[in-house]
C-alpha cells in the first residue's frame, strides 16, 4: 500500500496537473467510491460579502445573502478499520469513501456560485459559504430549510411525537443503553437554525438566536413549497425596515414582537387570533397550523408559539424560511468601555457559524453545516493591509477544519469486544472538505491563515511550524492579540479546541519546490498527546521557479496592530460578581454529561446575570480525561487563572531510563522535586495552581490576557485510595454588556451538548427572582 | 461508519403482490439492488409510497422469521403515551412499520447474520401480510475497497 509522503504527494500532484485524477463520479452501486487522492489543492470557499455603501467605519453596510440548508449526496471519507484504538494517524489504517446523503449549507448568491449537487451526482464536501462583513455592518440573511427529511432516519423531530420517547432510536439500543432521555438525546436533525459563533450582538428574535427551530419546507409532489423566493418580498421589506431601525442604534434589539411591521402583525383583525394572510408572521401561523393538522401523530407546534405570543415573546417554531437581521456593533477604537453607548464593540476577526439545534448539533456539524464568518475592522484588517498591501487580508486562505461524518457513534453498536469498542475518536480532520490538501506559497512569502476548528469533537494540537517555516499567532477566537502575545507566539505549538479560531501568520522558507507537512495531533485532553499519532493536516508547497518574495510581504508585521480600547484587560476593580460552574462527566461509558449536576432541561437552572455587569466565573471540570471545551455565546472572556492538576514538569533527573516528565501535582509532601506541588486530598485550599520557587510558572501567562470564546476546562484528577476527584478549573472574566436576553453556554464537544451539557444564560435588565425559561428545545 | 437509506417506491409495473420496489438511495442504483453495508452501519427505509410497510426478516427463500417469538403482526407493540418504555428490540428485528411519506424508526444497526453474510427481508403491509417485495443487505466486516490512500506512517 502506498504511503502518503512528500514523494507520493508530488506524484499525485503531477498526475493532477496532467488531468489524471480519477473522475468524481467513478463509483459503484455499493456506495463505495474512489477517494479523491490526497494532496488536492486547497479549495477556495465561495463567499458572500457585504456590499460596501460607505467607506466610513460604523456606517453600517449590509451583508445580504441566502443560506440554503439542503441535502445532497457527497463522497465522505471514513477511516478503516474502525475501532476504539484505531485513532487518526495510526499506521496501517486507510481511507474508504462512501456515497452519503448529508445536510449542507449553500450560499445562493455566493461568489463563485456554489450550486447544490444535482440528485444524480455525487459531490465532494465543501463548508458553507464564507460570510464577509465589517464591524458596524447589518447582517441580513435569508435562511431556507429545504431538507428532505425522509432521506434520513428519524425523519421528523421525534420529540414531537405524541407517543414514543422523543429520541432518535436504533436497534443497537440507543438511547436505552446510554440512559439518554429527551430532550438530551440525539433527535430532530432535520430542523435548522444558525448560530453566529463569536458575534457580540442581539441574542433574541432575528439575531444570534439559537432557540429558533425552523422545520423543513413541506414537500408536495416531490417539490418544496417554500423556497428562497416564497417570502422574498416580505423579507426584502423587513430587511429595509431593519436597516432603518438598526442604523445608528447598534444596541437596539429589534424586532421584538410578531406584531412589529412589516413582518407582522400576525393576526387580523388584531387580537382576533386569525392568521394575517398578508404578513410573514401571519403566514407562519397558518403554516404551523397546517403542519399540526397534516401531522396528527405529532405534538402540535402552533400552541407552543401561541403560548410564547401570549407572553409577548418572540416564538421559537417556524416552517421553511427565516430572516436573520442584526448588527455587529462598531465601537471607536479609542473609546474605553466606560464611554459610548456600546460598551464592547464587535471584535474584528475570524468568526464562524454553524447549526445549533439541541439534539442534533453533533450530526449537523459533522455533516458539514459550518462556515467561516469574517468580520473585518479598522484596527485589524486595515492595519495589516497597511503593512502587506491593499486588500491583502481578503486574499488570505480560509481554512475550515472539520471531522466530517454522519450519525454519532452512540447510535450504533456499543462496541463489541471483538472490535474493542467502536466509539472511536472521531474522523480525521478534513480541511475545506479535503484530506491533506496543499496550499501554495511563494518562497519567502508571509500568508495569514484564518483557521477555524469547526469539528464537533477533537482539538487540533499544532506541533510547530514545518522545517524552515516560521509562524506567529495574531488573533484567537476572532480577537486580535496584544503585541506581547503576538511576539511570544513565535513558532510555539498551540491547541485549537473544537470551536476555536486562530489567525496564523506563516512565513515560507526561501527554498522552493518542496512539500512541507503541517502536523497536528487529535486532542480532547492533554493526556491524549502522549499517545496520539501525528497527523498531516495539510501540505505547503513552496513554488519552484519563482523569485523569493521580498520586502514587507516577506516579513512578519513588526508589531501587532493596536487593540481597540474595549479589548483591554478586565481589571480587578471591574469585577462585580462571581460564581462557580461545574462540568462533569460521570458513570461508565457512555456516561452522563452535566453542568452543576443537571442536564439541560430548557426550563430551569439558568445562569442569571445582570446586564452591564462584569463577573469572574470559576469554570471547573470534575471529569477524568476529558477537557470539556467551555463555550459561551455573545460575550468573549479572558482567562485569569488555570488549575490543571494533570500538568507535568520536566524531570530534572535526565539519567537514562528516567521518565522525561513528572507530575506537577503530587499527593505527597515528601521528596518533591523543584516545581512539584503537594495536592492534599483533604484540604481543598491546596486545589489551586501552585507556582513554587525556584521557577515560578504563573498560569496563564501574565497580562495582557487573550480573549477566548472557547476554552478547554482542565480535566480533574482522582486522589488515591478512594480519595476525592479533584476538579481542574479556570477562572474567566467577562463583561455581560450591551445585549440582554437568553442565550446558552455549553461544552463544544457537540455530542456532549446534545446529551445535556448545556445551560441557559439569562442576561436581565433588572435583578429579579429566577423564573422558568420560556424557550425550550424540542 | 456510514448511514444508508433504502427507498420504498411505487412499482410502475403494477405486478400483483409487488406494489412497491426497494431501491438503495445511491446514484446509479436500480430497483432490487442489494445494499452493501458494514457491521454497525445504520440503515433506514424512506417510504415514498402511499401505504405503510414494514421490513421483516426472512430466510433466503423468503420465509418470514420469528422476531421476539413473533411472526407478523408487527412487533413491538405501540408505546404508551405516558411514561413510555425504553424500546428494547429483539434479535433480528429490523424496524417498525413505516408510515407513508416517512422514513423508518428505529434506525437499523447492521449486524452480521449467524449464517452467511446476507440479511434477507421482505416488506409486510399494514395488516401484517407479507408482500412479495424482497430485499437484501450484504454485510461485510471490512468494506469493499477501491482507491484507498494509506494514512499511516
Amino acid at each position: 500500500m502506498v504511503q502518503f509522503n512528500a514523494t507520493s504527494a508530488a506524484r499525485w500532484l503531477a498526475a493532477a496537473a496532467l488531468g489524471l485524477t480519477l473522475p468524481q463520479a467513478a463509483f459503484a452501486q455499493s456506495g463505495t467510491l474512489d477517494c479523491l487522492p490526497l494532496g488536492q489543492p486547497l479549495p477556495k470557499i465561495p463567499e458572500i460579502a457585504a456590499q460596501r455603501t460607505s467607506g466610513i467605519a460604523g456606517a453600517g453596510s449590509i451583508l445580504r445573502g441566502t443560506i440554503l440548508l439542503a441535502n445532497e449526496k457527497q463522497r465522505i471519507v471514513f477511516r478503516e478499520p474502525t475501532g476504539f484504538n484505531n485513532s487518526p494517524g495510526k499506521p496501517g489504517l486507510y481511507f474508504v469513501c462512501r456515497q452519503q446523503t448529508v445536510r449542507v449549507f449553500r450560499g445562493l448568491n455566493a461568489q463563485p456560485p456554489m450550486p447544490l449537487v444535482p440528485p444524480n451526482r455525487v459531490g465532494d464536501p465543501m463548508p458553507g459559504p464564507v460570510l464577509r462583513a465589517r464591524v458596524g455592518d447589518i447582517v441580513q440573511l435569508t435562511f431556507v430549510n429545504d431538507i428532505n427529511p425522509n432521506q434520513f432516519f428519524g425523519s421528523i423531530d421525534q420529540g414531537e411525537k405524541k407517543t414514543g420517547i422523543g429520541c432518535d432510536t436504533s436497534t443497537a439500543g440507543y438511547p436505552a443503553q446510554s440512559n439518554d432521555a429527551f430532550p438530551d438525546c440525539f433527535h430532530g436533525s432535520s430542523t435548522g437554525n444558525i448560530h453566529f459563533h463569536g458575534t457580540h450582538t442581539n441574542p433574541n428574535s432575528t439575531g444570534d438566536n439559537v432557540f429558533l427551530e425552523v422545520r423543513p419546507s413541506p414537500i408536495v409532489n416531490g417539490k418544496s413549497t417554500i423556497t428562497e423566493k416564497t417570502f422574498a418580498k416580505q423579507f426584502n421589506d423587513f430587511f429595509k425596515a431593519c436597516y432603518e431601525q438598526l442604523k445608528g442604534k447598534p444596541l437596539l434589539e429589534w424586532p421584538l414582537s410578531w406584531n412589529d411591521a412589516p413582518l407582522g402583525p400576525w393576526d387580523y383583525p388584531p387580537g382576533s387570533g386569525n392568521p394575517n394572510p398578508n404578513t410573514w408572521t401571519g403566514q407562519q401561523a397558518k403554516l404551523l397550523q397546517d403542519y399540526d393538522k397534516d401531522n396528527p401523530d405529532l405534538k402540535p407546534l402552533w400552541p407552543l408559539d401561541q403560548e410564547q405570543l401570549k407572553q409577548n415573546l418572540w416564538p421559537q417554531y417556524y416552517i421553511g424560511a427565516y430572516p436573520y437581521c442584526y448588527q455587529v456593533p462598531y465601537k471607536d477604537a479609542a473609546e474605553p468601555v466606560s464611554a459610548g453607548p456600546v460598551k464592547m464593540g464587535q471584535s474584528p476577526g475570524t468568526h464562524w457559524y454553524h447549526a445549533h439545534k439541541h439534539g442534533s448539533t453533533a450530526i449537523n456539524v459533522a455533516n458539514g453545516m459550518t462556515g467561516v464568518f469574517i468580520i473585518e475592522g479598522p484596527t485589524y484588517d486595515d492595519k495589516l493591509n497597511e503593512w502587506y498591501g491593499p486588500g491583502w487580508t481578503q486574499r488570505q486562505p480560509v481554512i475550515v477544519l472539520n471531522q466530517l461524518g454522519v450519525s454519532p457513534n452512540l447510535m450504533r453498536g456499543f462496541g463489541g469486544p471483538s472490535k474493542g469498542g467502536n466509539a472511536d475518536k472521531g474522523p480525521d480532520f478534513s480541511v475545506n472538505g479535503r484530506m491533506q490538501p496543499v496550499i501554495d506559497m511563494k518562497p519567502g512569502e508571509v500568508q495569514m491563515w484564518r483557521i477555524a476548528n469547526t469539528a464537533g469533537r477533537s482539538g487540533a494540537f499544532f506541533l510547530g511550524p514545518p522545517p524552515g517555516f516560521n509562524w506567529r499567532r495574531i488573533a484567537q477566537d476572532g480577537v486580535q492579540f496584544a503585541d506581547q502575545n503576538y511576539q511570544s507566539s513565535q513558532n510555539k505549538p498551540f491547541l485549537m479546541a473544537a470551536g476555536n479560531r486562530t489567525d496564523l501568520l506563516i512565513q515560507a522558507p526561501t527554498t522552493p519546490a518542496a512539500l512541507f507537512p503541517v502536523v497536528v495531533q487529535h486532542d480532547v485532553d492533554p493526556s491524549d498527546l502522549a499517545t496520539a499519532y501525528p497527523v498531516t493536516l495539510l501540505w505547503v508547497r513552496v513554488k519552484a521557479g519563482q523569485q523569493p518574495v521580498t520586502g514587507n510581504a516577506s516579513q512578519f508585521i513588526p508589531t501587532a496592530p493596536t487593540q481597540p480600547a474595549f479589548l483591554g484587560d478586565i481589571a480587578d476593580s471591574e469585577v462585580q460578581g462571581s460564581r462557580t460552574i461545574t462540568f462533569a462527566t460521570t458513570g461508565p461509558f457512555p456516561s452522563s454529561h452535566t453542568i452543576n449536576g443537571h442536564k439541560f432541561d430548557g426550563f430551569d437552572n439558568a445562569q442569571q446575570v445582570l446586564l452591564n455587569t462584569v463577573e469572574e466565573w470559576k469554570i471547573q471540570n470534575a471529569t477524568i480525561g476529558i477537557s470539556h471545551p467551555f463555550h459561551i455565546h455573545i460575550n468573549p472572556f479572558q482567562i485569569v487563572e488555570i488549575f490543571s492538576p494533570n500538568d507535568t514538569i520536566p524531570n530534572p533527573n535526565t539519567a537514562a531510563g528516567q521518565p522525561k516528565t513528572l507530575p506537577k501535582y503530587v499527593f505527597t509532601d515528601q521528596n518533591l522535586v523543584p516545581g512539584q506541588c503537594f495536592l492534599n486530598p483533604n484540604d481543598e485550599s491546596t486545589w489551586k495552581p501552585c507556582p513554587p520557587p525556584p521557577s515560578p510558572t504563573p498560569l496563564p501567562p501574565p497580562p495582557p490576557h487573550i480573549w477566548w470564546d472557547v476554552f478547554p476546562i482542565p480535566s480533574g484528577i482522582q486522589a488515591p485510595n478512594n480519595g476525592p476527584l479533584i476538579p481542574g478549573y479556570f477562572k474567566m472574566r467577562s463583561r455581560f454588556v450591551d445585549y440582554p436576553g437568553y442565550y446558552v453556554l455549553h461544552c463544544h464537544i457537540l455530542a456532549h451538548e446534545d446529551r445535556g451539557m448545556m445551560t441557559t444564560v439569562e442576561v436581565t435588565l433588572l435583578k429579579k427572582a429566577p423564573t422558568p425559561i420560556p424557550f425550550h428545545h424540542h | 461508519m456510514p448511514d444508508w437509506s433504502i427507498r420504498i417506491v411505487p412499482n410502475p409495473s403494477q405486478i400483483a403482490g409487488r406494489p412497491v420496489v426497494l431501491v438503495p438511495d445511491l446514484v446509479g442504483a436500480l430497483p432490487g439492488d442489494p445494499l452493501d453495508a458494514q457491521i454497525d452501519d445504520l440503515v433506514s427505509w424512506n417510504n415514498e409510497s402511499g401505504q405503510s410497510y414494514q421490513p421483516w426478516p426472512t430466510d433466503q427463500s423468503g420465509n418470514l422469521l420469528a422476531v421476539g417469538g413473533k411472526t407478523p403482526p408487527p412487533a413491538p407493540p405501540p408505546p404508551q403515551q405516558q411514561a413510555p418504555p425504553k424500546p428494547a428490540f429483539p434479535p433480528l428485528f429490523i424496524t417498525n412499520m413505516v408510515p407513508p411519506n416517512r422514513s423508518s424508526s428505529p434506525a437499523y444497526n447492521v449486524v452480521m447474520p449467524k449464517i452467511g453474510n446476507v440479511i434477507f427481508y421482505c416488506l409486510i403491509d399494514a395488516k401484517g401480510n407479507p408482500t412479495k417485495v424482497r430485499g437484501q443487505i450484504i454485510v461485510a466486516a471490512i468494506p469493499r475497497t477501491l482507491n484507498v490512500p494509506s494514512i499511516g506512517g
